[in-house]
């Protein structure tokens, strides 16, 4: 198994984090959703509920959270532990005690049907929660709209009735196939890279090397452009999503140019859909775009009165024409190059983003490190952010409120 | 200068007071990137009315968070985030019941965004056209948290248990307190509440603490303030009764789901206060989280969804304890709560689960000093109360299963009241 180490002093806990890596496809997210509620529920080791907490708090509140992500055509469930620096804690044991909990957990699984009931009427919850809450709900039908035949629009939450019928055998069998098929990489943040450690590793989690994926990031070619959807629902407030087609993948030369005219366009409270649309015309409290790297996706996001969705809809698009018509003040870009330069050295005091960084060059098989994409992003020009904005084709609108 | 060391989290700060009153801690964390700068003042939601030695000043609901949003502005009539934008520096702020905050984090040079922030903090300029331009923005605030049930389900639960005490009102006022707010109002709050003497500047960061204090003080021999009143909040007399013990709304949602609150007294004493919040806390999470073992019962008989949302909070004049879940059995869930909370009353808490969650607590107290945020807001928060941060972050320790038993029987259970929401 590949370990990459991250170290660092600056955290209070150690954290690993374990990938499993398959294929993307549509009916392996959902049983692999509901595989990840059940394996944090329980074990045969700790049967129930209570004993589980009680484990957890005798490790001072040691954390599993698993997190099943999209790469492009990569799938990946990472199991991802956390628990407090051993030179914290006054037990020499207190490494191999939590390494031999998460160990029991993982290869110890409790598979019974009153769990399985259990956890598919958790996860059905979490989908109805996230439909209730409109800012989510728009994400999950924009993509499902504009997607199908991507792995974008697979979604457990577009699902519920596979769910459903899911069976014991179904999550068995998924269990089975993550831990003899996938790809398996671990992620350490540690402080030091200890010699007890490294074998506490080998010793609990020894997976082999295994079939290695390949595939990842991707462009959507569209079938059909401008597609506008409105779902109706009784809220005082409009929820707007416009979805663009970037035509630039992940390791295209011009993929930074995208990150540097996202950036000028909706990352910050400075960008021009912020400063224009709320500062300027005072039509929402916040808005914002964002990218999907791997994916090759560009998305927008707001909330206004159900009377000026059109008005919105048509300054996003001005906001767009204009980074194309080099139509902006140079302090635009100064801001967004000292601000880009800001987010990426400050992501080094979060573990999950040094997570993301470390194993996202794993994936692409690339070596960057913070000054070379700064220095990218330094050389960037108004040229080249109207060259990578001309490439972007909306694809859907899609509105969820009330008719005016 | 003071220094501050604590050796069971292996943290410390220097403090200090300058000559115009500002309060300063620098939190010294070596080996993070990004630094951290955050100025507060003891100015929120609950200030609805103020009074000094011989002026009351009434405000209208949500005048601390409009406030918050025009601060921004510069003389020019610009925003000032593009200044901190232009130094690699991420500004925000937020309002919340009891205080006002400003911040910047970047891992670029600290010294330029932090003379912006303590510039654009110590002064304020309005005009009524930017005042009225900032209704329109404050309301789709509004609406945004208005779509949100769990939100809803809060403010319902507050105000149906408040009549005077300004938890009635959200943060954000209402559309007509917001659309009623004057020019006049802003500026009176800002000069009752924005003098350096009643402000903390909070610095998190790798530099020099001496030098960053330095930097301070020179930034604050340059200006002049004028003396101000001491206005406090007034609140009025709250009776023990709530307004509705039940409340039913509709809203766009699949799934129901309910609160069900008590209101208890006030806490005048501060370190009673704390005191009596973390005992309850202990007795919350030993009873409605699954350190108990009903708790998987309750799950099998579909008496809530996911998990049980279990609250304390205390103030001088407030008091209430709050659960919350989505469920399809909303007043099994109501009843279940009462029965719980009286067995607790009786029983308190074993030694067993005492010592389980002081390792919970610990590790919980340990993570937050990894979140300069977390750090920020329990070091002001410290400061309006008057007490020593540390005290604040050891107090658990300290908390025995006699003391627990004590403070549930001091919980008054007999004024309740219960919100339900259901899907249209």
């Amino acid at each position: 198994m590949k370990i990459s180490w991250i170290k660092t002093s600056k955290f209070k806990d150690y954290g690993l984090s374990l990938r499993f890596s398959c294929l993307n496809n549509e009916n392996d997210n959902a049983k692999r959703a509901l595989l990840a509620f059940m394996l944090q529920d329980r074990c045969v080791k700790y049967p129930t509920k209570e004993l589980m907490c009680a484990k957890r708090n005798e490790l001072y509140s040691a954390q599993l959270s698993i997190h099943n992500t999209s790469y492009g055509y990569r799938f990946v469930l990472d199991f991802r532990m956390r628990f407090l620096k051993p030179s914290m804690i006054n037990d020499p044991n207190y490494l191999k005690q939590c390494l031999s909990f998460y160990h029991d957990l993982l290869f110890e699984p409790l598979f019974t049907e009153d769990i399985l009931a259990e956890n598919k009427k958790l996860l059905l919850a979490k989908i109805e929660a996230m439909e209730d809450d409109v800012k989510s709900q728009i994400i999950l039908e924009g993509f499902k709209y504009c997607s199908q035949e991507y792995p974008l629009g697979y979604s457990a939450y577009n699902q519920k009735d596979y769910i459903e019928s899911l069976t014991l055998d179904d999550i068995k069998d998924t269990y089975q196939r993550l831990l003899n098929e996938d790809e398996v990489e671990m992620l350490c943040c540690v402080d030091e890279q200890s010699e007890l450690l490294n074998d506490l590793i080998k010793q609990y989690f020894p997976f082999e090397n295994k079939n290695k994926i390949t595939k990842s990031y991707y462009t959507i070619v569209s079938k059909e452009l401008n597609r506008k959807v409105f779902i109706e629902k009784d809220i005082d407030q409009s929820e707007i999503m416009l979805v663009y087609y970037t035509n630039t993948s992940r390791l295209d030369d011009d993929f930074y140019d995208l990150c540097f005219a996202n950036a000028l366009l909706g990352q910050f409270s400075t960008s021009l859909l912020f400063q224009e649309i709320r500062e300027k015309h005072g039509l929402c409290y916040s808005i914002g775009s964002s990218l999907i790297r791997f994916e090759g996706v560009l998305h927008i996001n707001v909330g206004v009165s159900n009377d000026k969705v059109d008005e919105t809809i048509e300054l996003i698009k001005q906001q767009i024409q204009r980074l194309i018509n080099m139509d902006y003040d140079d302090s635009y870009l100064e801001n967004t190059l000292a601000m880009l330069t800001n987010q990426i050295y400050s992501g080094n005091d979060y573990m999950v983003n040094m997570y993301s960084k470390t194993y996202s060059s794993n994936v692409l098989n690339i070596t960057e490190s913070d000054e070379d994409i700064i220095n990218k992003y330094r050389h960037i020009t108004k040229a080249d952010i109207a060259k990578v904005m001309r490439k972007l084709q909306l694809e859907l609108q899609i509105v969820i409120g009330r008719k005016e | 200068m003071k220094q501050v060391y604590n050796e069971r989290y292996q943290e410390g700060y220097v403090e200090t007071t300058l000559d115009n009153g500002l309060k300063v801690v620098v939190w010294q964390k070596q080996d993070y990137a990004k630094s951290f700068f955050m100025m507060a003042t003891p100015l929120g939601g609950f200030d609805v009315k103020q009074v000094s030695e011989s002026k009351q000043y009434p405000y209208p609901a949500g005048v601390a968070h409009f406030l918050e949003h025009k601060m921004f502005e510069d003389e020019n009539g610009e925003d000032i985030t593009n200044v901190f934008s232009s130094l690699g520096a991420d500004v925000n702020a937020y309002t919340s019941y009891e205080e006002t905050t400003y911040f910047f984090s970047t891992t670029q040079d600290i010294y330029k965004p932090l003379e912006v922030l303590l510039d654009f903090v110590q002064s304020l300029h309005l005009s009524k056209e930017s005042v009225e331009k900032e209704k329109e923005i404050i309301v789709q605030e509004l609406n945004q948290y208005l779509k949100m049930s769990d939100a809803v389900l809060i403010y319902e639960t507050l105000k149906a248990l408040y009549k005077n005490h300004p938890l009635k009102n959200e943060i954000l006022g209402d559309e007509e307190s917001i659309r009623s707010i004057t020019l006049e109002d802003l500026q009176q709050a800002y000069q009752n509440n924005y003098h350096p003497s009643k402000m903390i500047l909070i610095a998190i960061t790798k530099e020099n603490p001496k030098d960053v204090i330095d930097f301070i003080k020179t930034n604050q021999a340059k200006k002049k303030f004028t003396k101000v009143e001491t206005v406090n909040c007034l609140y009025e007399d709250e009776p023990k009764e709530v307004v509705q013990k039940y409340v039913e709304k509709q809203m766009e949602v699949q799934s129901e789901k309910g609160a069900i609150a008590f209101k208890l007294n006030g806490i005048d004493d501060i370190k009673e206060k704390m005191k009596q919040e973390w005992s309850i806390k202990f007795l919350i999470d030993t009873y409605f989280t699954s350190i108990n073992p009903d708790y998987q019962t309750w799950i099998d008989k579909g008496i809530f969804k996911d998990t049980i949302m279990g609250e304390i909070d205390y103030g001088c004049k407030h008091g209430f304890l709050y659960f919350a879940c989505e469920s399809d059995k909303i007043n099994d869930f109501f009843q279940l709560v009462r029965n719980t909370l009286n067995e607790a009353k009786h029983k308190g808490i074993n030694e067993k689960s005492l010592e389980q969650l002081k390792r919970r607590y610990y590790a919980q107290t340990l993570r937050s000093f990894q979140n300069f945020d977390d750090i920020a807001m329990m070091v002001y928060q410290s400061y309006f109360d008057g007490v020593d941060y540390f005290y604040e972050a050891d107090l658990f320790a300290e908390i025995t299963c006699d003391y627990i038993r004590q403070a549930a029987s001091k919980l008054d259970l007999s004024n309740e009241s219960c919100v339900v929401i259901k899907p249209n």
